[in-house]
């Protein structure tokens, strides 16, 4: 029995170990957005000092902040719509339809996300140039897409594979035509998968900094890159900056939070005997 | 309505594999057709074909007299039943069964009122509002009965409705089935491979084997009269002994390894000396009866079923396997060795090549059975 206490102490231990990790950091980041630049360091990791909200008046009264704001909103919503879009029928068809080098597709797909972001930002940036993409939202927005729907047709190709055949044969004989039976019956049983797809492609796009900052100019800047502007010649604005990142850190958290119960509940349960 | 169901040289090939080789078959209507066999015999495929989910390779379906080879699944006044049910699971019982209708733009009160009838029909009416997740095995076979009946479609599909199903249930449900036929009184194609479906629902049944029909007929027909080896083998429980034989007279088969004569109900056309296969149902062995030539059999199991025992073992002088079913409780004869007579009109005498019956049809009772 002391034996089993010990282990059950021991993975509580390391539970806590790794929660100190995760949460530590974001901890810092709110601590500090709430101190002065001179508090910064002088208190170090205190909690002991007397908090100031002037570090979020002036980010969000900056004249810009608004407009950064929308531009990562556009960023992030119409990247993560155009993704799952693409991304549901894109893995209905590798799921359902054959044809010629479907398997290489469905198991070549995932590969491409593997290229480390960084190293496609500079060709990108030629590229989106000789287009007339680069500094427009359009081009980033395109990239993300780019970037995530191999990850999103990845994910959603495994979901429609779990939609039993027969009801979509069931809708057809139903009355249902091809993309009725898409619609009505395919897509809102791969709801978990859409939401966690959704939560991921967001996530990046709303986070991402390297090809935002490559690719944007003083009207298209993303959030992400503009805290990067607090990092100056003459020193870091270290406060100004962990508040814009608190406040980005945010909308993904509130995200999550709704989505998270779309993600875990089995939708597809009484589907088929169980 | 119901409409007669015709299939015309229909036959379908996956690649080079020929799954159904030229199938004719012509369900009148208002006809409860079961469709029995073995996995992969392609009586699934063969009703796939009927609903329009699986395209013909060649021949041609009728429905109600309608070409419909070419036609789409829901133009084709269809309903069929999965063997796993095929719920919606986002939808509730009462959209399950009404989503059909809703697709053709039927008015909300004549939906209504089908979903209401077939609820009641099917005692499901306190079940409407519930996710098909909440109901039980037998709840969710009865709502995709709804579902199917709430289409009134000429025509009913049943792919292995009840095989998901507990034996206690099973049986259940098979009487409600029965009983749902005479009252709706639809044409009815019926795919299973449990041969107590087929004996009990079926106005006729289609035994297929590999693609293609071993025979069809009402089910006392085929018992009594199996066309040839495979039917005798497949159809009966437990199965039909079968032996090795020559015909040594017109109505006497000669079992060589056991040194026994059998007497036949029928005389046989054949020269004497013509090897065949001598078939005896195992309730066609009787214990203690005076007449007859006997069979020696050394019982190794005895099982006894509440009305009946079942005795398995082996013929003695060949090894040959042999079960017999008896009436009453034999439990005691295991281990032991016992002298069975052989009733002549549970005997059946195949050609040992062509596996063909030799009994001649015209000897058939087959008015008895219409």
């Amino acid at each position: 029995m002391n034996g089993g206490r010990l282990l059950l102490a021991a993975r509580y231990l390391a539970l806590a170990a790794l929660a100190v990790l995760c949460v530590g950091p974001i901890l810092v980041m709110l601590l500090t957005s709430f101190k002065t630049q001179a508090q910064t360091f002088t208190t170090g990791l205190s909690f002991l000092f007397a908090p100031t909200l002037e570090n979020y008046r002036d980010v969000i009264f900056d004249s810009s902040f608004g407009r950064y704001l929308i531009n990562s909103l556009i960023v992030g919503v119409v990247a993560t719509l155009l993704t799952l879009l693409l991304g549901c029928m894109a893995a209905y068809g590798l799921a359902r339809f054959s044809f010629a080098g479907r398997r290489t597709v469905a198991y070549t797909t995932l590969m491409l996300r593997t290229v480390p972001l960084a190293v496609v930002a500079v060709p990108v940036y030629m590229i989106w140039s000789d287009w007339h993409l680069a500094n427009s939202l359009g081009g980033l927005i395109l990239l993300y897409i780019a970037v995530n729907l191999p990850f999103t047709i990845w994910l959603l190709y495994g979901f429609v594979l779990q939609v039993p055949v027969e009801l979509e044969e069931a809708a057809a004989i139903d009355g249902c035509r091809p993309w009725r039976v898409f619609l009505r019956i395919v897509l809102p049983l791969i709801r978990p998968g859409l939401a966690a797809a959704a939560i991921f492609t967001f996530r990046i796009a709303w986070n991402e900094f390297i090809l935002a900052l490559v690719l944007t100019d003083r009207s298209t800047r993303t959030l992400p890159v503009a805290a990067s502007l607090f990092v100056t010649d003459i020193g870091v604005e270290w406060g100004k900056l962990m508040a814009l990142a608190s406040l980005i850190a945010l909308p993904p958290l509130a995200f999550v939070f709704l989505a998270a119960r779309q993600v875990i509940s089995g939708l597809t349960a009484g589907a088929v005997k169980g | 309505m119901s409409a007669g169901v015709e299939l015309v040289d229909v036959t379908k090939r996956f690649g080079g594999n020929t799954i159904v080789e030229g199938i004719n078959l012509a369900a009148a209507a208002g006809e409860f057709i079961v469709l029995v066999g073995a996995s992969g015999c392609g009586k699934s495929t063969t009703l796939r074909m009927i609903a329009g989910l699986e395209a013909v390779s060649g021949g041609r379906i009728l429905i109600g007299g309608r070409d419909v080879t070419a036609a789409r699944p829901d133009q084709r006044d269809i309903a069929m039943v999965f063997q796993n049910y095929a719920l919606y699971p986002h939808m509730s019982v009462a959209e399950n069964m009404s989503f059909a209708l809703t697709l053709t733009s039927a008015p909300k009160d004549e939906i209504r009122r089908r979903v209401g009838e077939a609820a009641r029909i099917l005692g499901i009416e306190d079940l409407l509002d519930r996710k098909p997740r909440a109901l039980s095995g037998g709840q969710r076979q009865r709502v995709a009965m709804g579902r199917a009946i709430v289409r009134e479609p000429s025509v009913f599909l049943f792919d292995e409705p009840l095989s998901n199903l507990d034996a206690k249930l099973r049986a259940q449900m098979r009487v409600e089935l029965a009983l749902l036929h005479r009252r709706l009184g639809k044409t009815t194609l019926y795919v299973t491979h449990d041969q107590v479906e087929a004996m009990t629902l079926a106005d006729r049944i289609v035994i297929l084997e590999r693609g293609v029909i071993q025979q069809i007929g009402a089910p006392a027909e085929v018992f009594n009269r199996p066309r040839n080896l495979f039917v005798a083998g497949f159809i009966g429980s437990p199965v039909m002994n079968l032996f090795e034989g020559r015909l040594v007279s017109p109505d006497t088969v000669e079992l060589p390894g056991a040194q026994v004569r059998v007497r036949l109900s029928a005389t046989i056309s054949a020269p004497a000396g013509k090897a065949v296969i001598l078939g005896i149902r195992p309730q066609g062995l009787l214990l203690g009866a005076d007449a007859g030539p006997r069979l020696r059999m050394r019982v190794k199991v005895a099982e006894f079923l509440g009305t009946e025992t079942v005795l398995n073992g082996t013929l003695a002088g060949s090894g040959e396997t042999l079960t017999a079913s008896l009436n009453g409780d034999h439990g005691a004869l295991a281990d032991r060795e016992v002298e069975l007579a052989v009733d002549p009109v549970h005997t059946h005498v195949f050609d040992a090549e062509t596996k063909l019956n030799l009994i001649q049809p015209e000897k058939e009772r087959s008015d008895e059975t219409t």
